[in-house]
């Protein structure tokens, strides 16, 4: 601090001297004690988190609540996948399902009946069995219009679980789920359903401890509090510990679970960080194992290091635009196909360096052992698209409505907003607004219809393509363009009940074909998911959907 | 705390109402001796002039990209470097400043006028007027400002007027108490009272005299509540309202370098200079104009 | 002054129950509500929903309710955070956000102060330029950028501080003098300004003529009438400081209240956001109180009304 000498009267000058010693004397003890109790280099949290095997991890906002058939949003999972476990859990590597609680599994030769056999090791964090029974009382509790679960669509291929979540009146008996014994558990389908394991892993199938719940309210109650600290009973390979709101979820190795022996970590800290640049810092000062997510502009920088903590994995994620179709100009089909012709994917790709996209050309991303290859297939061609918008009674724009596409407001979506927009100036003509919205405005606006073009985004549940051809049935919920053709449902519904695999594979090529030929969207790119990953960190590998069982994961720097 | 004799006779009070011109006149001739206040004139008039013409002689427009340039410093083509879709920034600092002037100054007089006048007005009245309007600007405060301004936008569109209202709104608040904080304790000093016993009206008092004497405190807040402005236009294009893209603003621009500002410097040093220059131009004139309209100091 | 502080009770009070009814039916005016997300929820789900927290009753009803269970100081439930009620929310988060504002202002009001005065007896010399350089500097950059600045330099390379949290005491140096200095500069600048409207006034001249020594004149008249200014500004600026700061909080990930003003709104969490706005109201409003008795006590001719 500058401690400027006045010129003041003699009497003035010593006494102005005595009190800035006295508050530089001051502003020295505080900054002296403050550097003696936090610098002098001390250890960092990674440093003394690889000694005691505790990881430390971001998960960006933090979460409403623990309840699994509560949880909303994809980072939150790495918290429900520590504190439980499904009948089925998922291999690191490739995400296939593996033995979870049940050991084995038969499917039935028409494969409407799976039976799973529990294991008997099986054990809640209070030390009761987990039993079949426990997945029904689960089943009926996320089933129920009550608790009004996000997710209860998981369930719908189990015969009659639709009908009784849509009405609390009806009978659970009803639902395709029953507990033969108490370690034998029978699921009766609508159809056969190829993904009905993977389904089976996710945290909507987690069971639910029976008597904690009925503990502290109604079944089917949701928000009761049973997942505070001190309450939560779970059957995961961790058990919760603490909740600091605002800052961090800690929980610990849990003894009692079966395959303890396999769990290496002995605690993991989820901190609560929105900011990616926060995050960004903390994992470089060393607060962090793990962030949630990377800023954009940090990407190159990370991808240039030698032995790099950045981890970019294809994500099963396209990034769209959506038109409007009901309206002028979207509801003609040649107005939507000039929009996508203008558009030089490769180029949109370009403009985010380093972020691994890829350039998207059909809307089911590849990763499934699908890619589509039929003549549909989207292309960058400035030329058509002037003849089709010319066709479309708009020769060089001339004459075309004003028209905006909505976005969320974030620097990414902005900038490739921004770079398609003069594509479209330049190949068509045609001059876009963006608009800039608030979050909830835009969700709201875009649910509702309330749009011309509008960013459009869809990370696929599970690993089938189908989790993708699923969003353009008529009528569902996340269909924002209300897309509605008698064909496309036909087909792709037909192809998700195949359980050949070739013969399915065929079956969604027809139905995509169907969608890229109307294109209510436009794909745009195949999105990743970048993590930064300390080199500490063993057993976490890049795959699609972004899971990382923690049962796998340990650490050596 | 001795009792504080009026701050000029009575007769001096009553001076620039004859000498209206000289007054402005001789202000005038002090604020030319000033060099900073010359200065912060100069670095004004050449910024608004740059920004107002800058990107008629310029090879680019604020929306031209290079996408296989992207980011790149400063060169002989790009004199201040490139932001990450490959845009001259000088041409976009020229658009985004003349956003970022408009708003500031327009917005900053919107609320420098209704912030003097009310707090002026609750200040020498007092009593039950002055009781409801300083309760409505504390309500006025209290009010979410993210919710009003997506209100606004949801009832009026979007509108460029809209900026200048949503500003207006919370900026003229803390004004509105600095004039009426000041004008309590003007009001009751003798040449105000001397001013009344010869019968001049109410307005005459407040417009002629008590607020040429709290000139100096209006003068400093008001040039700490431009940069204020400039900076909570950037939060309202978050919201949605203010500049859209491609179009950008100081405030905009500063905001999106700083989150580059350790791979691309350059996004932000370059507006956040322009931006720490026009505001000490602002506060350097702000200074000048407060000492040359000081009738007290200049008689020392 | 007891007549005057109840009257000005009974008016905060009235105005607060303004505050509250604006910002009741606000919110529900935004589009968006608490329970719209990027996925579609479905309308039974959406019903069901609605019932658990009354949002199907008539809005009057629900206006009604919420001012009963508001007599009994009951915020109600948080929509964001359903496991916990708005009360305990604005327990947890107040005192965080209360230690950062209060110490940010001991600085802020030491540091602008201390340049201002210094500036307004030493002016147009060089300590002026310097003090008044670090006021407009101050007020020029803004925090969203020294903040990360700060970080790098201490938390980064030199691994004094930890990058962002708030669990050991030196979680407090960096956000503290970020806060403090962003405040700390416009006081400097209403300080400087307020000082020179005084320090030519005759009571100081008669001070001086009558043998006070220059701090004397400075800190006993000066001062008192000078920082008039900085003080109706200071009213709101210590309501802002001490409910926290967004950004601050959001660049150091600071488990304090100030994000919830600005999350709340974005989150359509309409208990919280009329908790947070009932807080900061009740809190302006005691403050501009204190702010105009304390302008009274400066200038013994004003009068509290």
């Amino acid at each position: 601090m500058i401690a400027p000498r006045p010129a003041g009267s003699p009497g003035l000058r010593s006494r102005r001297a005595r009190r800035t010693r006295g508050l530089r004397g001051f502003l020295f003890l505080v900054l002296g004690l403050s550097i003696l109790a936090g610098c002098t280099r001390r250890e960092t949290a990674v440093a003394a988190g690889n000694r005691l095997q505790i990881l430390h991890q971001g998960i960006g906002a933090e979460p409403e609540d623990l309840d699994p058939h509560l949880t909303q949003f994809n980072p939150h999972f790495n918290i429900a996948m520590a504190l439980g476990e499904g009948l089925v859990g998922y291999d690191p590597h490739d995400l296939h399902p593996v033995p979870g609680v049940a050991e084995r599994w038969e499917f039935s030769p028409d494969g409407l009946v799976l039976t799973l056999h529990l294991r008997a090791s099986a054990r809640w964090s209070n030390g009761d069995p987990v039993t079949a029974d426990d997945f029904v009382f689960s089943a009926r509790r996320i089933l129920s219009p009550a608790l009004g679960s996000p997710y209860r669509y998981y369930y719908d291929d189990v015969r009659g679980a639709k009908e009784f979540s849509a009405s609390a009146a009806s009978d659970f008996s009803t639902v395709g789920i029953r507990a033969l014994d108490a370690r034998t558990l029978r699921l009766e389908l609508t159809h056969p359903t190829s993904y009905i394991l993977f389904l089976l892993g996710n945290w909507s199938w987690y069971p639910v401890h029976r008597a904690t719940i009925e503990k502290y309210g109604h079944f089917d109650q949701p928000y009761s509090g049973w997942t505070k600290p001190g309450r939560f009973v779970g059957n995961g390979p961790f058990t919760l510990a603490d909740w600091q709101p605002g800052q961090v979820i800690v929980v610990k190795k849990n003894a009692l679970y079966w395959d303890a022996a396999r769990v290496r970590l002995a605690e993991i800290d989820f901190h609560f960080i929105e900011n990616a640049d926060t995050e960004e810092r903390a994992f470089r000062s060393g607060q962090l194992h793990l962030t949630e997510l990377v800023p954009g502009s940090k990407l190159s920088t990370y991808a240039a290091q030698p032995s790099s903590p950045l981890v970019i994995a294809p994500f099963f994620s396209t990034y769209s635009y959506a038109f409007n179709i009901s309206h002028p100009p979207f509801n003609d089909v040649r107005v939507r196909r000039a929009f996508s012709l203008a558009v030089d994917r490769a180029r949109v790709v370009a403009s985010q360096p380093a972020s691994g996209i890829q350039p998207a050309f059909s809307f089911v991303p590849p990763g499934t052992g699908y890619v589509y290859d039929g003549d549909a297939r989207l292309r960058f061609d400035p030329a058509a698209a002037r003849r089709l918008l010319a066709a479309a009674g708009y020769p060089d724009g001339r004459g075309f409505p004003p028209v905006e596409l909505s976005t969320n407001t974030n620097l990414r979506h902005q900038e490739i907003a921004e770079v398609v927009q003069q594509m479209w100036a330049q190949n068509l003509g045609v001059r876009v607004t963006i608009a800039n919205k608030e979050g909830k405005v835009f969700y709201d606006d875009r649910l509702g219809g309330r749009f011309q073009l509008t960013r459009s985004g869809w990370v696929g549940d599970y690993i089938d393509p189908f989790a993708f051809l699923t969003v353009y049935l008529t009528g569902g919920g996340q269909n924002e363009p209300r897309y509605a053709s008698a064909e496309y449902d036909r087909l792709a519904l037909a192809a998700a009940r195949t359980l050949d695999e070739p013969t399915r594979l065929a079956r969604y090529r027809d139905a995509e074909t169907v969608l890229l030929r109307d294109l209510p969207i436009m794909p745009l790119f195949y999105d990743t998911k970048p993590h930064l990953v300390n080199p500490a960190v063993h057993g976490r590998f890049p795959n699609l959907l972004d899971f990382h069982p923690y049962q796998d994961i340990w650490l050596e720097p | 705390m001795l009792s504080s004799s009026p701050t000029v006779p009575a007769a001096a009070v009553l001076e620039p109402i004859e000498k209206g011109n000289s007054l402005w006149h001789d202000a005038w001739l002090r604020l030319r001796k000033n060099r900073l206040a010359v200065f912060g004139m100069w670095a004004l008039a050449i910024i608004t002039v740059a920004c107002l013409f800058g990107p008629l002689v310029m090879h680019y427009g604020y929306e031209d990209q290079n996408l296989d340039l992207g980011a790149s410093p400063p060169s002989a083509a790009h004199w201040l470097g490139t932001d990450t879709l490959g845009r001259d920034l000088l041409v976009r600092l020229f658009y985004g400043g003349r956003v970022s002037l408009a708003v500031g100054l327009s917005a900053t007089l919107v609320a420098l006028s209704i912030g003097v006048v009310y707090g002026a007005i609750a200040g020498f009245f007092g009593g039950k007027l002055d009781a409801v309007m300083m309760r409505t600007v504390d309500i006025m405060y209290s009010l979410p400002f993210p919710i009003f301004v997506i209100l606004l936008m949801v009832f009026f569109g979007r509108n460029i007027i809209l900026l200048f209202v949503a500003i207006g709104a919370v900026e003229w608040l803390t004004m509105a108490r600095i004039v009426r904080g000041q004008v309590q304790s003007i009001k009751k000093m003798e040449f105000i009272e001397a001013a009344r016993s010869l019968g001049l009206g109410r307005r005459r008092i407040i417009f002629r005299h008590i607020l040429p004497n709290v000139l100096g405190p209006i003068i400093v807040y008001t040039t700490l509540t431009i940069p204020g402005v400039m900076l909570l236009e950037a939060f309202l294009s978050f919201l949605g309202l203010g500049v859209q893209p491609p179009m950008s603003s100081w405030g905009v621009l500063i905001k999106d370098g700083a989150e580059k500002m350790e791979e691309f410097p350059w996004l932000l040093i370059f507006p956040g200079t322009i931006f720490s220059l026009t505001l000490f131009s602002l506060n350097f004139l702000g200074d000048g104009l407060r000492d040359a309209l000081d009738v007290r100091s200049s008689k020392d | 002054m007891f007549r005057f502080i109840t009257s000005r009770f009974l008016q905060s009070l009235l105005a607060l129950y303004v505050v509250i009814t604006a910002t009741f039916f606000m919110v529900r005016f935004v589009p968006g509500g608490p329970f719209t997300a990027e996925k579609a929820v479905t309308p039974e789900i959406l019903r069901n929903l609605e019932a658990h927290y009354g949002l199907n009753k008539p809005l009057y009803r629900q206006y009604l309710d919420y001012l009963g269970s508001l007599a009994h100081g009951d915020l109600g439930p948080s929509f964001k955070y359903p496991n916990r009620t708005v009360n305990e929310i604005i327990g947890d988060k107040v005192p965080v956000s209360a230690e950062l504002g209060l110490l940010s202002l001991a600085i802020a009001l030491v540091l602008g102060i201390g340049l201002g005065t210094l500036a307004a007896i030493r002016r147009n010399t060089w300590i002026d330029y310097v003090a008044s350089s670090f006021g407009m500097t101050g007020i020029s950059i803004p925090t969203f950028v020294v903040g990360p600045l700060l970080v790098l330099a201490f938390a980064i390379h030199l691994g004094w501080f930890n990058a962002s949290g708030w669990y050991l005491p030196s979680d407090r140096v960096l956000p503290c003098l970020v806060l403090g200095i962003a405040y700390a500069a416009p006081i400097s600048r209403l300080t400087r300004g307020g000082l020179l409207e005084v320090l030519h006034q005759d009571f100081i001249r008669t001070a001086r003529a009558k043998g006070a020594s220059e701090f004397r004149v400075i800190t006993r008249h000066a001062l008192r009438g000078g920082l008039l200014p900085v003080v109706s500004y200071l009213g709101p600026a210590i309501a802002g400081i001490l409910t926290g700061s967004f950004v601050i909080e959001t660049i150091f990930q600071i488990p304090g209240i100030g994000r919830e003003f600005v999350n709340s709104a974005f989150n359509r969490d309409y208990t919280l956001v009329l908790g947070t706005v009932i807080l900061y109201a009740a809190l302006i409003m005691a403050l501009n109180l204190l702010v105009d008795i304390a302008q009274a006590w400066m200038n013994p001719k004003v009068r509290l009304e």
